[in-house]
């Protein structure tokens, strides 16, 4: 009896250390899970920054106030990187832009896409081939009441077992008529990596 | 000989067995991804009066070192804004992570891919208040999660 208990847990043993082992396993993960693989920008800081931006904004009360009842029109600016890194602020900004519309509180226009949109709306009026009455009339477009804009930077620290990153986002909401910053918030995130003694 | 061996073999084997035990549960339990989840609800014009609180325990190892103390739910416009209370019953530095999960009315889950894993410090014997709003003015039920790091 003792025996096969022994030779059981022996078997367990090894099929766990097996499962160890270094063959490469592929499967899929949370995208939504914290990665503490490094202490450079990672998918979770992309995510907390988003989720604490839009939070922020949302609560504060003159937006409250001026989302109450309508649903102003805001314009994306890019995101200075002001880091060491490359960071991909277009991806920040597409998360906060996707988190507000999904809210209901603001619309949003984009620059971006305005070449591929006068091509077709060109199409449409000289093209020959749509019904007029139907197509889309230029000069209707909606102009932006505000714009975001902001800026990511970092402090790095360093000795020879430590590494310390610090990074700061900055957003703000410009009003565009007056020129007044509305809104302005900052997410903070530090990141610590320590080499261990053994194995480091 | 051989009965000389047997008892070692039975000796060796009394020994391993509660060591392999403990080694398994050591193995099994650090690799536990449960937590504690807190839930909530509020309906509209119940001047933002919880009508539901609820702290349920999965992991009873982590409900020794944390509690959450407080569930509070509050409109802000027509969105509801989560308010939890966590206090750490630890004297060391507590590195967790937390997670809001929002449901509408009828209990179906709002936008979950608007809410990630963030992380959590906790100090010694420290309370600390953790804030959080709904993706959009549907949701009138809140859950979080916190558990320890993966």
């Amino acid at each position: 009896m003792r025996r096969n208990l022994l030779s059981f847990f022996v078997l367990a043993a090894f099929a766990v250390f097996a499962g160890c082992a270094s063959t490469p396993v592929v499967q899929y993960g949370d995208a939504q899970s914290l990665q503490t693989v490094s202490t450079d920008f990672s998918s979770s800081d992309l995510q907390q920054i988003a989720s604490s931006m839009v939070d922020s904004l949302l609560v504060f009360p003159p937006i409250v106030e001026a989302t109450s009842q309508r649903r102003p029109v805001i314009t994306v600016d890019s995101i200075k990187n002001k880091t060491m890194q490359h960071i991909d602020t277009e991806s920040i900004t597409d998360s906060i832009r996707a988190r507000l519309i999904q809210s209901g509180k603001f619309r949003f226009i984009d620059r971006t896409t305005d070449e591929a949109a006068l091509e077709e709306i060109r199409t449409q009026q000289e093209g020959g081939m749509t019904d007029q009455a139907t197509a889309v009339k230029s000069g209707k477009q909606i102009g932006a009441e505000y714009m975001l804009i902001g800026n990511i930077s970092e402090i790095e620290q360093r000795n020879a077992r430590l590494k310390d990153v610090y990074y700061k986002f900055t957003l703000n909401l410009k009003n565009l008529s007056t020129g007044i910053l509305e809104w302005s918030s900052e997410k903070e995130i530090r990141k610590t990596s320590r080499r261990r003694t053994f194995g480091g | 000989m051989m009965r000389m061996s047997g008892s070692v073999i039975k000796n060796l084997a009394s020994g391993l067995i509660p060591a392999a035990v403990m080694f398994l549960a050591v193995l099994t339990g650090g690799c536990g991804t449960s937590g504690i989840v807190g839930s909530a609800s509020s309906m509209r014009g119940s001047g933002g009066d919880i009508r539901e609180s609820k702290v349920t325990v999965y992991n009873p190892l982590l409900a020794r070192y944390i509690k959450i103390t407080e569930l509070k739910t509050v409109f802000t416009g027509d969105l509801l804004q989560a308010n939890v209370t966590v206090f750490s019953k630890s004297l060391d530095t507590l590195n967790l992570q937390y997670k809001f999960r929002w449901y509408n009315s009828e209990g179906m889950e709002v936008l979950p891919e608007f809410s990630p894993w963030q992380p959590l410090v906790l100090y010694g014997k420290e309370t600390k208040g953790i804030q959080a709003l709904a993706p959009n003015p549907e949701v009138k039920e809140f859950k979080i999660e916190i558990r320890s790091k993966e």
